[in-house]
Parts: structure tokens; C-alpha cells; sequence
């Protein structure tokens, strides 16, 4: 590693729960409680935090971040453009850009969600993108125009529905080992999914990730100064964030996405570049964690990630590879978005650390390589390629 | 005609170079935003042409050879002006002599009809709101 290379050496979070089961607290003191057990995990003083990133919209300001953690210096107050969890590896990524190039020293990603006080997603918003061909024809939320996307991954691949169930099977079982899972304790079985209730076919309610109140927190510095802290720091090995430029406004919006990726993320190309700045193919992938809004869609995030081949991924999930312990390559070993919690998948990088460091409750034996994955479905999307130390 | 659905749904708040879209729709004439100098077509409409960066535009009206690309069956609703409206289908129509244009629009009928993709649709206006005509579509063979 290049001393002034980046990686993680700081991972924190508060209690997850469903939407609405925080209420004692705002956002923002959620953002402090995950910001602080981040610096405490990684034995930093919190006064020399100097960068805070974030994406998607995040309401909770820098600024007022800042004061209430007791920063020194705000250095790096970052954000990247994007619906919903499109960023969140992307945001990792802006505070690696600002360590590595000297503009702050230690950079913290940053999500969180109180969703009972500021609103749920998947209602109504006016401020949608393209919401004029989209709205008055009755689409409104994420779930109903993803599933056209999917759909059309069924017709062209014949992807069926329990092949999606598979990929919800897979979060749930592994969540049951995880104390922090909002999901735990509660197992599911293909009958269980096929009876869940339909939303918006082929998408059902388990097709369709949680929705949360938690925070959770990333800290990034240098190679140089993680030898003087108390973790092994996780490497990021590569960090890359965009889109295709001909995406538009996709499948979350007008569904004007090139006919030859329609039923994909257009993530191919950002996958590719990944991959070649972090010197490993998928064969060498140990375990991924796949941003999961809706099964359909991490399935095709696998495809374009090269997990299994275009059109593959219905019977690669069904093939058992992604379940832990004995599946070819686990993913989602927190239980993902559909079983841990949907913090906008900042929980997955958080889950990617604790497999490089041994600590997973579903961990996967000399894990060494790690896939980390944005939300699919905008542009800008994301991801990192994570290694031990 | 009964629209297919409520009348009090959000309508069309276009950008400046979107009007003429829903003008043409007004006088029930499906047209799409083409690029003048190379002739390619795009949709929802923008202000320059991404492949060869004119700003002139020419409007091809869409032929009778709707497909079905690809639909939902909405189930649950996400607008509380749709509580009790559901099942509906929302869909994607493609058009094989327009190149590029897909057309988010609901599928009139039994949301239970069976359906399948490249099904042929027949263009149908609706009065969704005074004077919001929009292009929805029935199965040709049920229509």
C-alpha cells in the first residue's frame, strides 16, 4: 500500500429499526451516535474528524454535524447527486479522493434515517425526474417502475419468481445471525415469500427492501496515519461512481435507458473500470455485498458486476451460490437492505469491513476481497472493491 | 368515456421544451421530438440532440404499430387518490418504426388479461382532466 493510500479504519452505527422506532431522537443525533462509534471504533479523537460526506440528499448539514460533534476544522463537506442509495459507496469514494489528495486527514461517510419524523420513501413526490410522463399514467414509487425493469429481465431471460425469492431467502437466513438485523428472529421459506403480499408485480413485499430509522458511519483516512490506530484498516482497493451518459433518467423515471441494458443497472462499464483499478476480476471476489432495494434489481447489479453472466443470475441464486457458508460466493452476509436495514446501503460497506476483519456474524473464511455496491436503478451509482490489510 | 383513473392525479407540469409534446396531445395527435439535421428521435423530449448536438427539432407522428415492451400490475397504491383503485396496469409501449421511443402509458381493460410482450396496441385517448388528453392503449385484439 501507498502511504498515502486510502482505507478504512472506523465503522460505527446506532440500533436499527423499522421505520418509525426511533423517536427519542432526530437524524442528526443519530448521524452523531454513528459518527462517534466510528471514532471510537477506530480509537480517533473525534476533534480531528475534518471531512464529512454524504449522498443522495441527505438533510442533515455539515455544518451543523460539525458543532455538535466538536470538529476542530470542517476540511471536506462532500456530497454526491443521486436518488436514494445510488451514492453510498460514492461517498465513501469522496472522502478516499479527499485523504488521498491531502484535503483533509480523516473523512467521514455518513447516512441516516429517521423516517417515522421526515417521511417515507416510495409515497408520492412530486419532485420526481420526469414526472410528467411518469405520474398522471398512476407510477409513482420506486417499486412500480422497477418492476417494469424486471419484468422485462423475466421476458428476456426467464428469470421467475421464485428465483427472486431466492435472493430474499439467502438476506433473511443471514440475517438471523445477526443481532443488529431488524429481521432477525424471524426466518422465511419460499411459501412464506410466495404468500407475501403483491405490490406492484412481479414485485411482492418481500421483493422490496425494509424501511428503517438508524445511521450508520465510514471513516477514512490514509495508510500512513492508520498505523497509529487501533483496527486493521480495511483497503479500498478501488472506488468508482457514475453511469452510462446516455442513462437519463432510467428506469426510476422515464424508462428512456438504452433498449440493449434496459433490463440491467448500466452499471458495465463503471464495473469494468473498477475492476481494472483494483487489479482483481469477480473470480477473485470472496464475498459481495449487493445494494438490494428489490431482489430483481440486485440480481441484475450481479449480472453487470460479472458475478454470473448476463441473464444468468435467476439460476445462479437458485443454484444456492450466494447463501452462507457453503455458497460459491456469499452476498449480503448482513442480510442486506432486505433483512439487516435500509440505511441506503452505507450498512453494506459497513458489513464489507467486517468481513475483512474476521468480525462478520455470517463470515466467510480468509475472506481477502470484497464487493461493495451502490443503489441500482440511478445514475450515479457506485461501488468499492474493499481488501484486508 | 371513464378515464382509468382519477381525474385528481398529479398532471403534466412540463419544461419548456416538453409543451409541445402535450400540445400535440392535446389535439390527440401522438408526436415525438426528432432531431432536424440527423433525423434521430428521442423521447421525453430534450433541449439539444445528444448525437449531433443540433437544437433544431422536427415532431414524426407515431404509426399504429405499438408494442408492448414491457408492464406492472400496480397492487398497492402509492397516491392516496389511487386507495381503492387498484389493480391498474402501468406499461411501456415501444414503437418499431421509431427507433429509441419508449412510452410509459396504462393498458385499458382487465388488468387480469393475460399479456405478453410485443403484444400489438391500439392508441386510445383519454380525458384524464379537462382538457389532459392522454395516450393509453388496448390490446388490439380485445379492443
Amino acid at each position: 500500500m501507498r502511504p498515502n493510500q486510502a482505507c478504512i479504519v472506523g465503522i460505527g452505527q446506532t440500533r436499527y429499526t423499522r421505520w418509525g422506532g426511533l423517536s427519542d431522537t432526530t437524524e442528526l443525533g443519530l448521524a452523531c451516535e454513528a459518527i462517534l462509534a466510528a471514532a471510537a471504533d477506530a480509537g480517533l479523537d473525534p476533534t480531528r474528524i475534518d471531512g464529512l460526506t454524504s449522498f443522495g440528499d441527505d438533510r442533515n448539514e455539515p455544518a451543523l454535524v460539525a458543532s455538535a460533534i466538536g470538529m476542530a476544522r470542517l476540511r471536506l463537506s462532500a456530497m454526491l447527486w443521486g436518488g436514494g442509495g445510488g451514492g453510498s459507496c460514492g461517498s465513501v469514494a469522496l472522502a478516499a479522493m479527499a485523504v488521498e489528495t491531502g484535503q483533509a486527514e480523516y473523512a467521514v461517510a455518513f447516512r441516516s434515517l429517521a423516517q417515522g419524523q421526515t417521511g417515507r420513501f416510495g409515497q408520492y413526490d412530486p419532485h420526481w425526474r420526469h414526472a410528467s410522463f411518469i405520474h398522471p399514467f398512476g407510477a409513482f414509487a420506486a417499486p412500480q417502475l422497477l418492476a417494469l425493469a424486471v419484468r422485462r429481465h423475466m421476458i428476456d431471460f426467464g428469470t421467475t419468481q421464485e428465483q427472486l425469492g431466492h435472493f430474499a431467502l439467502a438476506c433473511r437466513a443471514h440475517a438471523q445471525r445477526n443481532p443488529a438485523a431488524v429481521m432477525r428472529g424471524r426466518p422465511l421459506d419460499m411459501a412464506g415469500y410466495l404468500a407475501s403480499r403483491p405490490i406492484s408485480d412481479p414485485l411482492k413485499l418481500l421483493d422490496c427492501c425494509l424501511e428503517s430509522d438508524g445511521a450508520c458511519a465510514v471513516l477514512v483516512t490514509t495508510w500512513e496515519r492508520a498505523r497509529d490506530l487501533r483496527q486493521a484498516p480495511a483497503a479500498i482497493l478501488a472506488s468508482a461512481h457514475g453511469g452510462r451518459g446516455d442513462w437519463s433518467s432510467g428506469p426510476l423515471g422515464a424508462h428512456n435507458q438504452p433498449a440493449a441494458v434496459y433490463g440491467g443497472t448500466g452499471a458495465q462499464a463503471l464495473a469494468e473500470e473498477l475492476y481494472a483499478r483494483a487489479g482483481v476480476t469477480p473470480a477473485d471476489l470472496d464475498v459481495a455485498e449487493i445494494y438490494d432495494n428489490f431482489t430483481g434489481m440486485a440480481l441484475m447489479t450481479m449480472e453487470d458486476f460479472g458475478l454470473c453472466g448476463r441473464g444468468e443470475s435467476g439460476p445462479f441464486v437458485e443454484s444456492g451460490a450466494i447463501a452462507w457458508p457453503n455458497g460459491r460466493l456469499p452476498v449480503n452476509t448482513h442480510g442486506g437492505c432486505l433483512s439487516e436495514a435500509y440505511i441506503h446501503g452505507l450498512n453494506h460497506v459497513l458489513e464489507g469491513v467486517r468481513q475483512l476483519r474476521g468480525h462478520s456474524t455470517c463470515q466467510v473464511a480468509d475472506a481477502e476481497v470484497c464487493l461493495v455496491t451502490g443503489g441500482p436503478g440511478p445514475s450515479p451509482t457506485s461501488a468499492l472493491i474493499l481488501g484486508k490489510s | 368515456m371513464i378515464p382509468y383513473l382519477p381525474a385528481s392525479l398529479p398532471t403534466p407540469a412540463p419544461d419548456p421544451w416538453e409543451t409541445r409534446f402535450w400540445a400535440f396531445c392535446a389535439d390527440r395527435r401522438l408526436m415525438f421530438q426528432s432531431c432536424a439535421a440527423c433525423g434521430r428521435v428521442r423521447h421525453p423530449p430534450v433541449p439539444v440532440c445528444p448525437h449531433c448536438r443540433s437544437t433544431e427539432e422536427v415532431w414524426l407522428e407515431a404509426g399504429d404499430d405499438a408494442e408492448l415492451f414491457t408492464w406492472t400490475v400496480v397492487r398497492h397504491p402509492s397516491h392516496p387518490d389511487l386507495v381503492g383503485r387498484v389493480p391498474y396496469v402501468v406499461a411501456i409501449a415501444a414503437f418499431p418504426s421509431l427507433q429509441g421511443v419508449r412510452l410509459l402509458t396504462n393498458l385499458l381493460g382487465d388488468p387480469e388479461q393475460p399479456l405478453s410482450a410485443g403484444m400489438k396496441l391500439a392508441l386510445v385517448w383519454q380525458e384524464q382532466a379537462p382538457g389532459l388528453f392522454l395516450p393509453r392503449f388496448a390490446a388490439k385484439d380485445l379492443s
